[in-house]
């Protein structure tokens, strides 16, 4: 049974991949959301609500050393002290931080010790979402790290990864087995202060991956995680750790997919990278966590804090980001560039439809000599929605021969939704090159007729020419996500043009 | 083929089409001339279902399907070819998979099988030499970064890959010199047979030098005036327009 | 801060209690003073002041001068670079009819200027309306505190199809060293129908002068009229200037504004594009240039809320010695603003190692037909353009003069009055020559 599967879905890859990317823009038949669906599995809850007791809980049920514990009560406390952040182009409801569950996992006594292990429901589920890990680590060589609500339920390619010395586990499991990391590493980047979704996340984060490259090793695959926001009314907050040793490689690959829920969800994820000497980490995101309806109602709220450090040097950060998903996503995954020689990168599609709202962008913060960034931002507006581009780009007085280049550029599509732009640049060294530029376009009617009168349809025309523009950053992601993610950008602006 | 029987046409409000009427068959080639904003163009944009104009009365029909109802891309996978007076730029979007994509959703259309990229790469090759295209504006987006010439070899290239019933040739031949004139007219050339028909829009007689017309059109404020052979477009090459425009009606 | 905020409130409260003479009428005046409130004051926390610390603009209490004696020959000086204008002067925050162009012969050219001190009581009526339209984002106190205390200003209205060939200079000197002197001119002009205005904003000190000046314009725009300003900066080292102007345009209307900020020891210009019409286009350019440990602040918002109108922003910063820049601004292109053609451009110039630049160049975009684009670069002058001279024989010095010349050329080569143009091009050279690093 599970054999004829995998052949089946080796055939549909095959077809993947032959197929160029029109073939990937073809309308996908289902208008509603395609990962609509609750997984009917036990879940094991804390009480609703948010003190000091449940932090200690949370502490506890993971079984978790006394410095961790102390580190979370030191964010909750600093946490009540802070306000939610007020954005010019977000509006939302407020978020009563006390009708939350903190904590769900599934009612398991003992982690799965392979695939067999896990809850065949729960495989189901990534089987819909299109994630089934069998096939994953039979045919594209992916580790797959998943996460559903909160504990990772399932780690692939474990023992290949073992022998070159990668940790790629739960962070949970890095807490108890690799303490000394973590405590060396954890809120250097993100510290627990850093700001009130970040520090809510340092007091309650549940779980998340670990990632730990060693000195010279280059790993031989990409790393993958799935999160999925599963049961009713739990705040996710996601917590990821990626460390790149002296001279060492990983190309990591988050995504995310959430079921359908009339009522919204708070993800507050942080992510922390850290690149060494000569190191380099690729972190390459497709988000499409439910959106709302057409009417705006429902959807993720997404207020994610992710950093990287350039602490070495030569060292490389390159964030690439296929954001398609969310209600609102408040988002800003950004580079310290603190090695001399160090490169910081952004590449980023973000793409609203209906009542969506999205601030995204990234911070690049030059400290040492020669550093270079780029950042490449593709905002794509439809429906009602309004998308804005917010960046920062800081060159400190010590800084010298610092390079920066940047390009934010808006496709409108109709004339109900917004396309904003805010690049912060601050410059305090002469010897510095900064350079920003933004333009404005739409789909013209003139190119929808030049490709129809080809015989394309206009949904098709639409789909090319928006991935057209988008291809720059598509071109960053590895060949299997970059199909997902301009089927993705199809489905998301179906009905957007009549 | 196409039959168009007393179109009257409007744009914002304004007449352009004024009670034409055309009658093209299979294996014909018609020129239609015309001074500038006779309605040459808005006839190829009508036909080939541009949004913008209104039908306000009249009818055309193509191999006995009502035209103008028709949405555009229909009407392309029914095998009518616009060549653009001015291509349209799409930035990213790759050329050949462009072209592709519309070659096989015209295939699909007609019950054929779609091709695959081998396939495809051949026949897309042995075109091009048709046009003498070079083979690095295959891999460019869709027209953008290419010379004014290269654009019209770009959509005779695409004629000959689509290989269309009507191709209509909107002044195909303006902004060419005279070799590139020459490329392209050698393309239609090749492609014409007794089975499809070309509709060749031109400001001025040189293109008919190379593409020899069965018919002769002259358009004046949205009807044809005069009808006739060759002949007709060396007499206005020689006359210009204004003999006929200044001359009581003729009949068509 | 508090604390200097609560000094500073109470002042400008003193001031209205103590003064008399107040140009604008009692209700208008009492409004005004009630934006002045502690939470009004801008501090960094304002996303409009973030680059921008005012406390040491609080920390002086400016207080009004008396009419004082001033040497002719210190104005005739500044007017005789402009000899093909006519002449307004206002000295230390009076206007001076003695050094002043005769205001009924202006008339006579169908130009009416009425100083808001001739006005009588109940007539102030239109010059308030046009006040009370302008609805500014950054609705700063200082705009509030010019209009509270107000004792000087002008209405000037153009009647319909008149054009005025002539530029009108305006010039505003301060000549109080010592006290900090205040001064807060009003300039509301109303230009009808088709009718055409050029004017030169001259803000200059002599030697040393301490001052606040907090210049408040309000420029209405009727159909097809069109509005030429050139904004010239040029206070002493010890003189703040925070200025607002608010420009409205009917259909067809055009402005020209120009900025050149050279002087000031602290310079924050907030300027404020309504587009009430359609087919409009506003042209805002501006060079600021800091030496010492200048401070410079532009913020431009252009509102874009009628369809088919077009704006055109280029700024240019160069930045000395310690000084900082500051570019903020902003295009809003509304619904339905269709057909809207924006462009932004902000290029800064940093010759010291210890200059700053920041620069803040936004989009707000929610019509899809329409044209926008924005760019700002931050660098040092171009090493090879540097080198490429200097094998000409050209010395380091000379080279890097010529291509921050060029640099600013690029602005002022759009200045369309000939002898502004060459008294601003000078005055930049003698500024760049002034300032450390081109030292011979």
């Amino acid at each position: 049974m599970k054999k004829e599967k995998g052949t089946m879905a080796l055939e549909e890859k095959e077809k993947k991949t032959r197929s160029d990317e029109q073939k990937a823009l073809q309308k996908i038949a289902d208008q509603d959301y395609k990962y609509g669906f609750v997984t009917d599995i036990e879940m094991e809850d804390f009480p609703k609500g948010l003190n000091e007791e449940i932090v200690r809980m949370i502490s506890a049920k993971k079984m978790e050393p006394e410095f961790m514990t102390e580190w979370r009560l030191k964010a909750f406390r600093h946490w009540l002290k802070m306000s939610e952040p007020k954005w010019p182009h977000l509006t939302y409801p407020e978020v009563n931080f006390n009708d939350l569950y903190y904590y769900a996992a599934p009612k398991k006594k003992d982690g799965p010790k392979s695939l067999d292990e896990v809850d065949p429901e729960l495989l189901a589920t990534f089987e819909k979402l299109g994630v089934p890990l069998e096939e994953r680590e039979l045919l594209a060589g992916v580790a797959v790290d998943a996460v559903i609500d909160s504990v990772s339920v399932a780690t692939t390619f474990k023992g290949k990864l073992n022998e070159m010395g990668i940790i790629f586990c739960p962070i949970s499991e890095a807490i108890k087995d690799h303490p000394e990391l973590v405590q060396k590493y954890l809120g250097t980047v993100v510290p627990y202060t850093d700001n009130f979704y970040a520090t809510l996340n340092s007091a309650v984060f549940s779980d998340g991956s670990f990632v730990y490259i060693p000195p010279g090793v280059r790993c031989p695959m990409e790393l993958s995680s799935y999160f999925r926001i599963n049961a009713s009314k739990t705040g996710q907050f996601e917590r990821t750790l990626i460390i790149a040793d002296k001279d060492s490689y990983v190309s990591y690959l988050e995504g995310c997919t959430a079921p359908m829920r009339d009522e919204n969800q708070l993800h507050a994820a942080v992510v922390e990278l850290i690149a060494l000497d000569d190191a380099e980490i690729k972190y390459s995101t497709v988000q499409n966590w439910y959106a709302g309806n057409k009417e705006g109602v429902g959807g993720i709220y997404n207020f994610v804090t992710k950093r990287g450090i350039c602490a070495g040097k030569n060292s490389k950060i390159s964030w690439t980001q296929v954001e398609t998903g969310s209600a609102i996503t408040w988002k800003y995954p950004s580079c310290i560039l603190k090695g001399d020689h160090s490169v910081g990168e952004f590449y980023s599609v973000a793409l609203t439809n209906n009542y969506q709202q999205a601030d995204t962008g990234t911070k690049m913060i030059h400290l040492g000599n020669d550093t270079r960034s780029l950042i490449v931002s593709k905002g794509i507006s439809a429906g009602k929605s309004n998308n804005a581009y917010r960046g920062l780009v800081k060159i400190s007085k010590k800084a010298e021969n610092a390079r920066n280049y940047s390009q934010c550029d808006s496709l409108l599509i109709g004339d109900q939704c917004g396309a904003h732009t805010y690049p912060y640049l601050e410059v305090e060294n002469p010897s510095a090159q900064v350079e920003h530029e933004a333009t404005t376009s739409k789909v013209s009617e003139d190119q929808i007729f030049y490709l129809n009168q080809r015989g394309i349809s206009t949904e098709d025309a639409v789909g090319m020419i928006v991935s057209g523009y988008a291809r720059e950053v598509f071109q960053q992601l590895p060949m299997e996500f970059a199909v997902e993610a301009q089927a993705l950008m199809s489905v998301s602006l179906e009905g957007s043009v009549g | 083929m196409l039959s168009i029987k007393n179109l009257n046409v409007s744009a914002e409000g304004k007449t352009i089409l004024n009670g034409l009427n055309l009658e093209v068959n299979k294996g014909e080639i018609h020129a239609i001339m015309g001074p500038n904003g006779s309605g040459k163009s808005t006839l190829a944009h009508v036909l080939s279902g541009r949004s913008g104009y209104q039908v306000e009365s009249g009818s055309a029909s193509y191999n006995g399907l009502d035209l103008l109802d028709m949405l555009p891309e229909i009407r392309a996978r029914e095998g009518i070819f616009l060549a653009f007076q001015y291509p349209i730029e799409i930035p990213g979007v790759n050329n050949t998979s462009f072209l592709k994509k519309a070659l096989n959703e015209i295939r699909k259309h007609r019950g054929e099988e779609e091709l695959d990229a081998i396939d495809f790469l051949q026949l897309i090759k042995k075109q091009m030499q048709l046009v003498e295209m070079k083979e690095d504006l295959l891999r460019r987006p869709v027209n953008q970064g290419f010379s004014g010439g290269e654009k019209k070899r770009n959509e005779i290239l695409q004629m000959a890959v689509l290989d269309p019933k009507l191709a209509i040739l909107d002044e195909t031949d303006s902004g060419l010199d005279i070799d590139a004139l020459r490329i392209v007219a050698g393309g239609v050339n090749k492609l014409r047979s007794k089975d499809n028909a070309f509709v060749v829009i031109t400001h001025y007689q040189r293109l008919l030098d190379y593409i020899v017309p069965d018919f002769v059109h002259v358009l004046s404020d949205g009807k044809i005036i005069k009808s006739g052979t060759k002949e007709l477009a060396l007499e206005l090459e020689d006359r210009g327009y204004d003999w006929l425009t200044n001359e009581p009606e003729t009949v068509a | 801060m508090t604390e200097t905020l609560n000094i500073f409130k109470d002042w400008v409260q003193d001031q209205s209690r103590k003064g008399s003479d107040f140009v604008l009428s009692k209700d208008f005046r009492q409004r005004s003073l009630s934006e002045v409130r502690t939470e009004n004051f801008p501090t960094r926390k304002n996303e409009e002041w973030r680059y921008t610390p005012l406390s040491s603009v609080f920390d002086r209490q400016p207080s009004f001068a008396a009419e004082a004696e001033v040497n002719p020959a210190d104005v005739e000086q500044l007017t005789a670079a402009f000899a093909d204008a006519h002449h307004l002067v206002f000295i230390d925050g009076h206007f001076n009819r003695t050094l002043s162009d005769e205001i009924s012969v202006l008339a006579r050219d169908g130009i009416a200027i009425n100083l808001l001190e001739d006005l009588e009581p109940g007539s102030q009526d239109e010059v308030e309306r046009v006040i009370k339209n302008a609805k500014l984002t950054d609705d700063n106190i200082f705009r509030h505190i010019t209009q509270g205390l107000a004792r000087t200003g002008l209405f000037i209205e153009l009647q319909k199809n008149i054009e005025i060939t002539k530029p009108l200079h305006l010039l505003f000197l301060g000549t109080q060293s010592g006290k900090t002197t205040l001064s807060n001119p009003i300039n509301v002009v109303h230009l009808n129908p088709n009718s055409r205005l050029k004017i030169i904003q001259q803000f200059a000190s002599v030697t040393a002068t301490k001052a606040l000046t907090i210049p408040a314009d309000y420029f209405q725009i009727d159909e097809g009229a069109a509005l030429e300003i050139y904004k010239l900066g040029l206070e002493s080292d010890e003189t703040d200037h925070l200025s607002n102007t608010y420009a409205q345009l009917a259909d067809a209307g055009s402005l020209n504004h120009h900025q050149y900020l050279f002087g000031s020891r602290f310079t924050r210009t907030n300027t404020e594009i309504n587009f009430a019409g359609s087919g409009s286009e506003v042209v805002l350019r501006g060079i600021y240039l800091g030496d010492k440990s200048q401070h410079l602040d532009i913020r431009t918002y252009v509102d874009h809320a009628q369809p088919n109108c077009m704006s055109d922003q280029h700024f240019r910063g160069i930045m000395n010695d310690h000084s900082r820049g500051v570019f903020n601004g902003l295009v809003l292109v509304r619904e339905h603003a269709q057909k809207t053609n924006a462009q932004q451009s902000n290029k800064n110039l940093l010759l010291s190692r210890d200059a700053r630049v920041d620069t803040k160049p936004q989009l707000e975009i929610h019509a899809d037909d329409v044209k926008c684009a924005h760019g700002a670069t931050i660098g040092e002058l171009d090493e090879n353009a540097l080198f490429y001279l200097q094998s000409r024989g050209i010395s380091k010095q000379d080279a890097a003069l010529m291509l921050t010349r060029a640099f600013a050329t690029e602005i002022t080569q759009e200045v369309k009055l000939d002898s502004l143009r060459e008294y601003i091009q000078a005055e930049i050279e003698a500024r760049l020559m002034e300032a450390q690093n081109f030292h011979v």
